[in-house]
Order: structure tokens, then sequence, then C-alpha cells
């Protein structure tokens, strides 16, 4: 008996067999693109459930919120505390990913 | 002691296999409630976002990925418990399955279009010259004004410029698989024109990349690259 998930296509393959994983076409510097990309999507996006949130700035400040939010980026997490604690200022991120 | 939540899954779905680990190499483990079905790990504490936990937070949705689509959960979804962690899952239930419906058979793919912005600016200056302050302008408050609304006709020129590429390279891409849902955005940050993502039919995926690899051709000024397939963070 055939099972729904047998119905499920696979990825498609690539040349020779190549593996689907995450690719950054061209030179190897490229993969810090990648990072971004993870890092965006990671932080950024997905779905967001109750949880506690720890966001961390620059690497060097902590603020912890609880919050019905969970991890965000910096720029959303700007947004998010500006809404919340009457536009209190954020320290300013010394760089990184936003999404 | 905290409970860690990557992804969603149906109920029924392939829980994680042995080998799959996951933040701080713990033991990734499937639970369901009803017709949801959660991947979870026991950690000693709430994880912080330092890089090795990002990568290990989507190396467990990737690996979930590979059988069925999953709804990716925003990294940082830890729970006192597994009650707790159902808990927050089942108020959204019909919500969630919603969501896995629409992103059933299929993956997320990126590309963001890489420019020099200030090149760009210069472009604009030389191509209009409405953008250009005209010769012999005296100083005062009048020219000040005229300045400003210059600058801000440029950055909105310069917007317009970037969405013009996007809605370029999505025209190329969308003969990959024209039900793509397309989720874009515009100078999310220095050096980058702006980014799209597509929710891609798993049996276009290669000819997306493909496409996708050839998007930038003819445009000048910028570079297109692509990546993926990834869990849809951007869809959920």
């Amino acid at each position: 008996m055939r099972s729904e998930r047998d119905d499920l296509p696979e990825f498609q393959a690539g040349p020779a067999g190549e593996e689907w994983e995450v690719w950054s076409p061209g030179a190897a510097g490229d993969d810090r693109y990648a990072l971004v990309d993870l890092v965006n999507r990671v932080l950024d996006r997905g779905v967001v459930i109750t949880g506690d949130v720890t966001i961390s700035v620059a690497g060097v400040d902590l603020v912890y919120l609880g919050l019905n939010a969970v991890l965000t980026s910096v720029s959303t997490a700007r947004r998010s505390l500006g809404r919340r604690v009457g536009q209190e200022p954020l320290p300013r991120e010394g760089g990184g990913a936003e999404g | 002691m905290t409970v860690y939540a990557y992804c969603v899954r149906r109920a029924g779905d392939p829980p994680p296999e042995a080998a799959v680990r996951g933040i701080g190499g713990a033991e990734v483990y499937l639970r369901e409630s009803g017709t949801i079905g959660v991947w979870l790990s026991e950690l000693d504490a709430t994880p912080e976002p330092a890089a090795e936990h990002l990568l290990a937070h989507d190396t467990v949705v990737r690996a979930a990925l590979r059988s069925r689509t999953p709804l990716p959960l925003r990294f940082g979804a830890a729970f006192a418990d597994e009650a707790a962690a159902f808990a927050a899952l089942t108020a959204r239930e019909g919500e969630l399955r919603e969501a896995l419906a629409r992103v059933d058979g299929r993956a997320e793919m990126a590309v963001t279009l890489l420019w020099d912005a200030d090149r760009e600016r210069e472009r604009l200056l030389a191509e209009r010259t409405d953008l250009r302050p005209p010769a012999g302008t005296p100083a005062g408050g009048r020219a000040y004004l005229e300045a400003r609304r210059r600058a801000h006709a440029l950055e909105s020129a310069l917007r317009d410029r970037a969405g013009a590429l996007l809605d370029a390279v999505s025209g190329r891409l969308s003969a990959a698989d024209s039900t793509a849902l397309e989720a874009r955005t515009v100078l999310p940050r220095p050096g980058v024109a702006g980014t799209l993502a597509h929710l891609v039919r798993r049996e276009h995926l290669f000819t997306y990349r493909e496409l996708a690899e050839r998007a930038g051709e003819g445009l000048a000024g910028v570079m297109v690259r692509v990546s993926g397939p990834w869990a849809p963070y951007s869809f959920v």
C-alpha cells in the first residue's frame, strides 16, 4: 500500500549526483554571503512561537526579554523594543546581518 | 534544563535519523500531539545566538527538509518542558497546518543582487540632470532645502533602479516554476540591491538554480548570487 509520502517528489538531482546542500557559486569568498543568508533566515524569519528571548547586540550587549517572540535580528529587535518600551533606543550594532 | 524546538511537521512524518545532532551535539527527537509533530532537543540552557548554534539549528531543519518540507521555527524557541512547547504549538495548530499545506512539496530558493550603490548613484547623476545641483546655486535656506530634495530624489531613484533589477531577475526565474510564491526585499543592507526568495516545487529546483546562475547576464552593475534549497523560512 502506498503512503502519501511515497508520492512526494525528492529533490531533483543535479549532474553527477550533486548533493543539494546550501551552495554559493563562484569564488570561495562567497561563503560569507551564504552565512549572511543563513543568519538572516534563522534569526529573522521562520515561525515565531511563544518563548523567551535573548538578543546579542554586536556580540557584546545582551538584552533579555520576556516577549511573545523569539530571538530576532537586531533590526527587528530594535523595532520590537521601540514599540514595547516607549522608543527607548537600543545600542547601535557594530555590524552584522539584517533582514 | 530547557526543551528547544527546531521545526514543525505533520504527525506521521519521518522522525529524525539517529545521526542528526542539534545544538551542542544534542540528540534530536520527535514528539507529536494531534496533527502536529515537532523536532526537539533537551538543552542545558537557552542557547545564545552563536554562529555554531545558528548553523546547528538550520542543520536540523535541513535534515527534516530532506524527507518532507517542515515549518522552520525561528532560532530561540526554548521552553521549560515539552508540555509548554506543545501548549504554544497547539494554540496555533490550524494556522500551522495551513502553512504546512502551503509549503508541501516545495523548498525556498534565494537570490541576492549585489551592487555598488555609490556607482549606481554616480550613474543616476550622470543620466538625470534633475538630480544634479544647478551651477552657481547660492547658499542659504532655499539652497539647503533644494539639496535635501535632490538627495531624497536620488535615493528614491536608487530604490526604483533596485526594484527594476529585481523585476528583471524575477521575470527570468519565473520560467523555472510559474507557481512559485515570491518574497523580496529592496535595499536591505549596504552593497545589496535586493533579495528574492521563491517557494519552488522540488522537481524544479535544479532548473531554478541553472536559471539563477545566468539571471544577471546583461544586467549592468549587478551580480546575482543564488543559494538554496532552504526550508521555507521566508514563507511561514
